[in-house]
């Protein structure tokens, strides 16, 4: 038995694959999946996707979204999704601090810096714990 | 007779304008192609979101949001139009435009402020033309709008709707039906009342499964009905874009043809003015033969 985990954003299916266990990043914090899992509906934060299958494990970086567990079927929705092997540390680095420079005059553009720096922090998390 | 020669010219003025043509109609074949393969790939997200929306129905959430209600406030709308930047499609900006100018008309009889948003050159002249000035146009979008190009207005149109100052929000574009049949149609994307529509559709046949919720009904509800509001929009200039590479594939065929047919009577023409011609010179030659016999 093993676990069917779909990564879907607007533009495309990302990821379609089997896997044995999923470990996907909640609004909350990290959590695990295994077969036979309860039905549930989530929010999902920024952070890692780890899928274990068989011949090995791969990592993405998720961006936000929902995922929803039935029947042994992981559908994640989300904004953006990356293997990590793709993410480049120095250039997240580079892209964290350009965020943190970003103008915070009122609610609207603290909220967009807020995000902006959220995101890079979590990609240069999920690129260095690689 | 006409004259030999500038058939000739006509008929090679005509052959290169077919390799034109040709041409064209082959790239937008490929273009419709690339194109059809992004929309189809959207739709498995279309798909995975109205299925998290009916389990959310299931679960007995009281489906509310300031998106999903309506308005009673007839102060100001929208209308997006979704027009090409070249033309050379045949009726596809036609239809646009017409059912544009239809729809803005009647919105203005009941709003009093109608905000016309053009994405398309063609679609920005030719109305402007007409005497419908675009408040906003957009000419970024070619035949492959992406997400991340699409999200920034969803979610300026969305801040403006929740803010009241928008009531309603249109959308004119070339929906998509089968690779042979494209219509112009309108639809109303805001308010979004069609979400309640899929999802009592949808309870007939999904599974009655008992969801849990992280954090909430309500709040995964929140974040749900927006992203469909932007996922609908980018649906819209996906089909816009699929449907204006059959408009050109088609429009381009038949000029094609038609400049096959062109070249075919030419050519007829074009060999019987130069028999003629000939017959003709033989004639003068012989009588001058003839001339200096005598």
């Amino acid at each position: 038995m093993s676990l069917n985990c779909i990564v879907v954003t607007p533009a495309e299916t990302a990821v379609e694959t089997e896997a044995s266990s999923v470990s996907l990043p909640l609004f909350d914090g990290d959590k695990g999946v295994m077969v036979d899992h309860a039905p549930m509906i989530g929010r999902l934060g920024n952070g890692a996707l780890t899928l274990q299958a068989a011949d090995g494990t791969s990592r993405f970086y998720i961006e936000g979204g929902f995922v929803q567990i039935l029947d042994n079927t992981v559908s994640i929705l989300t904004n953006r999704v990356v293997s990590v092997d793709q993410l480049d540390a120095k250039a997240l680095q580079q892209q964290l601090e350009d965020a943190l420079d970003m103008p915070g005059n009122n609610d609207e553009e603290l909220d967009l810096r807020e995000r902006a720096v959220d995101a890079a922090r979590s990609q240069l998390r999920v690129a260095q714990s690689s | 007779m006409a004259n030999a020669r500038a058939l000739d010219k006509r008929r090679k003025s005509v052959r290169n304008i077919r390799k034109i043509t040709r041409t064209m109609e082959l790239i937008a074949t490929a273009r419709f192609k690339k194109a059809m393969d992004r929309a189809t790939a959207a739709t498995s997200y279309t798909k995975r979101i109205t299925e998290v929306v009916a389990s959310l129905a299931r679960s007995g959430t009281e489906v509310q949001h300031p998106l999903l209600e309506d308005r009673t406030a007839t102060d100001n709308a929208a209308l997006i139009v979704l027009t090409s930047n070249r033309g050379l499609c045949g009726g596809y900006n036609g239809n646009i435009i017409r059912e544009t100018m239809k729809q803005f008309d009647s919105l203005s009889d009941t709003y009093e402020n109608v905000k016309l948003i053009v994405s398309g050159k063609r679609g920005v002249t030719n109305l402007e033309f007409r005497g419908y000035t675009a408040d906003e146009s957009y000419t970024q979008f070619e035949d492959e709008p992406l997400f991340e190009e699409i999200k920034p207005i969803a979610d300026n149109l969305l801040d403006e709707f929740i803010a009241r100052r928008l009531d309603r929000l249109d959308v004119v574009y070339t929906k998509f039906v089968s690779s042979s049949k494209q219509v112009a149609v309108v639809e109303t994307l805001l308010p979004l009342g069609n979400v309640g529509d899929s999802q009592q559709q949808d309870e007939a046949s999904g599974s009655d499964a008992d969801f849990e919720f992280f954090p909430s009904a309500e709040s995964i509800l929140e974040e749900v009905v927006p992203m469909s509001f932007r996922i609908n929009l980018f649906k819209c200039f996906l089909d816009a874009a699929v449907s204006e590479q059959i408009a050109r594939m088609v429009a381009m065929k038949s000029a094609t043809e038609n400049a096959d047919d062109m070249i075919r009577n030419l050519s007829m023409t074009y060999n019987r003015a130069r028999q003629s011609q000939i017959t003709g010179e033989i004639m003068e030659i012989i009588g001058g033969v003839e001339a200096l016999k005598s």
